[in-house]
């Protein structure tokens, strides 16, 4: 028996839509208004166009940002997803001294403001020569991406009874060869996922990109640029294009998550 | 013992050993598992986030950064009033988040966390983190136009006869920003720690003449008390520390440590000055979590046998 | 004759396909102490939810002193329970968790804390008081739960399957803890488990399900002596079961061709049964011996058969006997002293009975005496 009855069911059904609402109202406007033929955004819109997205097409600068973002995402997504887990594996299999640390090390990021990390970035990394290039920005990007590959990866190993490990080296095979046919095989889906949202989150990402690109500008920071210099509708005709990738991406991945709990090799 | 079963003795002795050879603690493999991550972590996150503080402390001189041991830079910022006004403001925006996302979340939480199904539990979840992975400056970019003077907010106003109001280049405007941030987050602490909750207590407590009402004030809510202070904190971290809402939608208006710090880096690139604020931020913030995390595990009673 | 205090009348409760519990009537007294027994699965942890009010029948009415309560929430109803896994809330220390009932019902903070510290005193714990439940051991904590509900004077008393999880000593002295306080307040206990030695040991009176319906509903000793049908006579584990044909019947016996020959049973109360109507026969573990007739056994029922196993319980050791292929009696065995030659498995011997500690009872779960004393 539910503590909360039927009518307040209903009422916190109509509540959460609403909350969904507001949180993808930026979204939906964004969409709705790069249709939009004026320059400003209002509200209703008069007259609807293409011509930002053309325009945002014809802009070289903007193409070559886009590039360069993905890039980066390209290089940062198998880089985190194999360092992450990797030290999923090792938290998982291994009870060392330091794990906690380690582990702490691995998931930290994410708690400490983007703002702060972006100086420490700027600041270690120029002292390497690799500010104001993309070198700089893929290596910080990791740093952050790492954390969510490790985190996924260790949900999916809770899942993987540690005895089949054991039993695959009693059949014969060594360290390396269980971790490939059994552990890496089990974590496949995971890691697909993974590469997708340490993808997404880099592509993403801007605090860190501004910090450390320079002039080498990925997509997010050459959109600052933009904001700040008021052109705005082409703004959110590429925002309504990364978005639905973003979204589409988010959706795989959630699809593929939740079938896994059906593929659980334990109990 | 016949001389047959002291070979098969043997013979399974050296199978163990070459069983334990292979999951000895070091080996190339567990050498090869373990150091990648955390070597990374140290090189790359570990040392630049010390170097900061360290940072703090060299000096500028002809536009370029010397490493020195002066508290210049500290004294020259913690004596500045818009230092201390920003750090004001910094806490409002994260106090005011914090505590709308928790108390705008809570209803939702508990709908989700006490719902019997693992299904719509996580696929109302899903679809809440969803925005969360797009680019935060289109968001913030997108939200001035919804909140600004010409946007479909004061559009609507406007047609029922009232005043358009200041949404936007206002802390307002920052907060629902921040707001947009912090709600998935928060949602997602809230909704985890809840359905966490052992379901026979709370029948326990219906049990034992607790009315709902009753049941979730006293039974799930301090029952799930890490997840909730927890998801506050964090929602603190994220808007105390966020930059684009503020300079995005609320125009510096009023300005934030975030925006201070950005500004000793574009206007005049003094990184010392700049690190001082990083490390003021950083510092205030890991108190402020330790406390709360330490709070949210404090036992009643608790002496040990 | 005592009042009814509780009742559940022709309830019915289903879980989508399957039936938890099936027209099930049940009358509850004040100030009994009643078992319900069953297998994992037969509906009893249902039929006190349904009770407490955690659960709400599909069909039925559910009475307290002959109102219809079907509409009463679980937290308008008296009626606490002590949970199996305790359910002692975590957060709280444990006086706060003794006096949670009476905080909920609105008692004021002086009398709860004075009821509380009774209540502490009386089950010997009060020296745990401001402690979190996770420093008390297993015993301790068991106290605390009965606490917290008996803070609340209740009528009744709900108990499912408390004892379980206790070690063994434990457990035996938790038992005569609870029969004591039964029977000194005087309040009705309904005790749901599934140990039948915890049934027979405190209840005065038991009622078995399986599969949702109730299959006997009688006094320990009652059950013992009368099984209703074959489930219960094999519940008990105290009966030898085996199925015959009537054959012939006389006012003292009746005798039924069976596949390890022809026995001789004591009639009951049934009415002569025809010959050739299939029943089955619960010979009383405890009648049973073995032994060799120049002993001078004047059983009549003697059947052979070869030890197939033994179980120790202390020094008395329980033989089982295999009879023909899918007969295998139990049969009580002392070990005695060093100077007699003991029976191993796979020995041949004579297994004696008289004919009173053999009854019958018919074929199939029907229940045939519902009656309790």
């Amino acid at each position: 028996m539910s503590i909360i009855s039927a009518r307040s069911n209903r009422i916190l059904l109509l509540y959460y839509i609403v909350i969904v609402f507001f949180l993808f109202s930026p979204i939906l406007m964004g969409f709705y208004f790069s249709f939009g033929e004026q320059r400003f955004p209002s509200f209703p819109i008069d007259k609807f166009s293409l011509d930002w997205y053309a325009d945002a097409w014809a802009d070289s600068k903007l193409l070559d940002a886009l590039q360069r973002s993905a890039l980066v995402a390209a290089l940062v997504a198998p880089t985190a997803t194999i360092l992450g887990g990797l030290g999923a594996y090792a938290d998982y299999r291994y009870r060392y001294p330091g794990r906690r640390f380690a582990l702490a090390l691995g998931l930290m990021p994410p708690t400490i403001p983007v703002l702060i990390l972006a100086l420490a970035f700027l600041a270690y990394l120029s002292e390497l020569h690799l500010t104001a290039s993309l070198y700089g920005v893929f290596i910080a990007h990791t740093v952050i991406c790492l954390p969510f590959a490790m985190a996924l990866i260790r949900l999916r190993l809770s899942q993987l009874d540690p005895e089949l490990e054991s039993a695959a080296w009693n059949l014969g095979a060594g360290e390396w060869r269980a971790f490939l046919h059994i552990v890496l095989v089990f974590c496949r889906p995971m890691i697909f996922v993974s590469l997708m949202i340490t993808f997404i989150i880099s592509f993403d990402e801007f605090t860190i990109a501004w910090f450390v690109s320079g002039t080498e500008q990925t997509l997010p920071v050459k959109v600052l640029n933009m904001v700040e210099r008021q052109s705005s509708p082409v703004i959110n005709a590429i925002g309504s294009i990364t978005s639905l990738f973003t979204l589409a991406a988010i959706l795989i991945a959630l699809l593929v998550i939740k079938r896994l709990d059906r593929t659980k090799w334990h109990d | 013992m016949s001389t047959k079963s002291m070979k098969v003795g043997e013979k399974i002795a050296a199978i163990q050993t070459a069983m334990m050879k292979k999951m000895r603690r070091v080996s190339p493999f567990s050498i090869a598992m373990s150091t990648p991550m955390l070597g990374y972590q140290v090189i790359f996150f570990l040392i630049p986030v010390c170097y900061i503080f360290l940072l703090s402390l060299y000096r500028v001189e002809f536009f370029a950064t010397v490493p020195a041991f002066t508290a210049e830079n500290w004294i020259h910022i913690w004596s500045q009033d818009y230092f201390w006004s920003a750090f004001g403001y910094s806490v409002l925006i994260g106090t005011v988040t914090a505590i709308l996302s928790s108390v705008i979340s809570l209803p939702i939480a508990l709908y989700l966390g006490l719902s019997q199904s693992f299904l719509w539990r996580f696929l109302c979840l899903g679809i809440v983190i969803a925005p969360f992975f797009t680019n935060f400056v289109i968001r913030a970019h997108t939200w001035r136009g919804i909140l600004g003077e010409s946007g479909p907010i004061n559009t609507l106003i406007r047609y029922v006869g009232g005043q358009s109001i200041q949404l936007v280049d206002s802390l307002v405007g920052t907060i629902i920003g921040t707001l947009s941030l912090s709600l998935p987050l928060v949602l997602l602490l809230q909704t985890l720690s809840i359905s966490a909750v052992d379901r026979t207590l709370i029948s326990a407590g219906l049990n034992l003449n607790a009315r709902p009402v009753q049941a979730i004030f006293h039974i799930i809510l301090p029952a799930a008390r890490v997840g909730l202070a927890l998801g506050f904190a964090f929602s603190f971290v994220l808007s105390f520390g966020d930059f684009i809402s503020p300079t995005i939608i609320g125009a510096s208006r009023p300005p934030v440590l975030s925006t201070l710090l950005v500004e000793q880096i574009r206007g005049g690139n003094h990184w010392p000055r700049a690190s001082v604020v990083a490390v003021s931020m950083f510092t205030f913030l890991f108190t402020l979590v330790l406390a709360t995390i330490l709070w949210a595990y404090k036992e009643p009673g608790g002496e040990k046998k | 004759m005592t009042d009814t205090l509780l009742e559940l009348s022709r309830i019915r409760k289903e879980y989508g396909q399957t039936v938890a519990v099936d027209d099930l009537s049940i009358t509850v007294s004040e100030g009994e102490f009643l078992a319900i027994m069953g297998p994992s699965g037969c509906g009893k942890s249902t039929t006190l939810k349904m009770l407490a009010g955690l659960e709400a029948p599909d069909a039925g009415e559910v009475r307290y002193c002959g109102q219809r309560v079907n509409e009463l929430s679980a937290w308008q109803r008296e009626i606490p329970l002590v949970w199996q896994n305790l359910a002692l809330f975590p957060f709280l220390s444990v006086r706060k968790n003794v006096e949670f009932g009476l905080k909920m019902r609105g008692v004021d903070s002086q009398t709860r804390s004075e009821k509380a510290a009774f209540w502490l005193r009386r089950l010997g714990i009060e020296e745990c008081a401001e402690r979190n439940i996770k420093t008390l051991s297993g015993g301790q904590r068991q106290r605390v739960a009965l606490a917290r509900c008996l803070v609340l004077n209740p009528k009744i008393l709900l108990l499912d399957e408390p004892l379980s999880a206790l070690d063994p000593k434990l457990r035996i002295s938790m038992q005569a803890l609870l029969t004591g306080l039964q029977r000194e307040l005087g309040i009705t206990f309904i005790y749901v488990t599934h140990s039948q030695d915890e049934a027979f040991a405190m209840a005065d009176r038991i009622i078995i399900m399986k599969d949702g319906a109730v299959q006997q509903n009688a006094s320990p000793q009652r059950i013992f002596n009368n099984p209703a049908n074959a489930f219960v006579a094999e519940f008990t584990g105290a009966f030898n079961l085996i199925e015959g044909c009537i054959k012939s019947s006389t006012d003292e016996n009746v005798i039924a061709s069976t596949s390890v020959g022809d026995l001789c049973i004591a009639s009951n109360a049934l009415d002569r049964p025809q010959a050739g109507t299939q029943v089955l026969a619960a010979i009383k573990v405890h009648g049973c011996q073995i032994g060799t007739k120049s002993k001078g056994m004047k059983e009549n029922n003697q059947v052979r058969g070869v030890i197939v196993g033994e179980e120790f319980v202390g020094s008395r050791s329980i033989l089982h006997v295999s009879l023909t292929q899918s007969n295998t009696f139990k049969v009580e065995y002392t070990l005695g002293n060093e100077k007699t030659t003991r029976v191993r498995v796979g020995d041949e011997v004579d297994v004696f009975w008289a004919s009173k500690d053999a009854q019958l009872i018919s074929l199939g779960n029907e229940v045939m005496e519902t009656s309790h004393e």
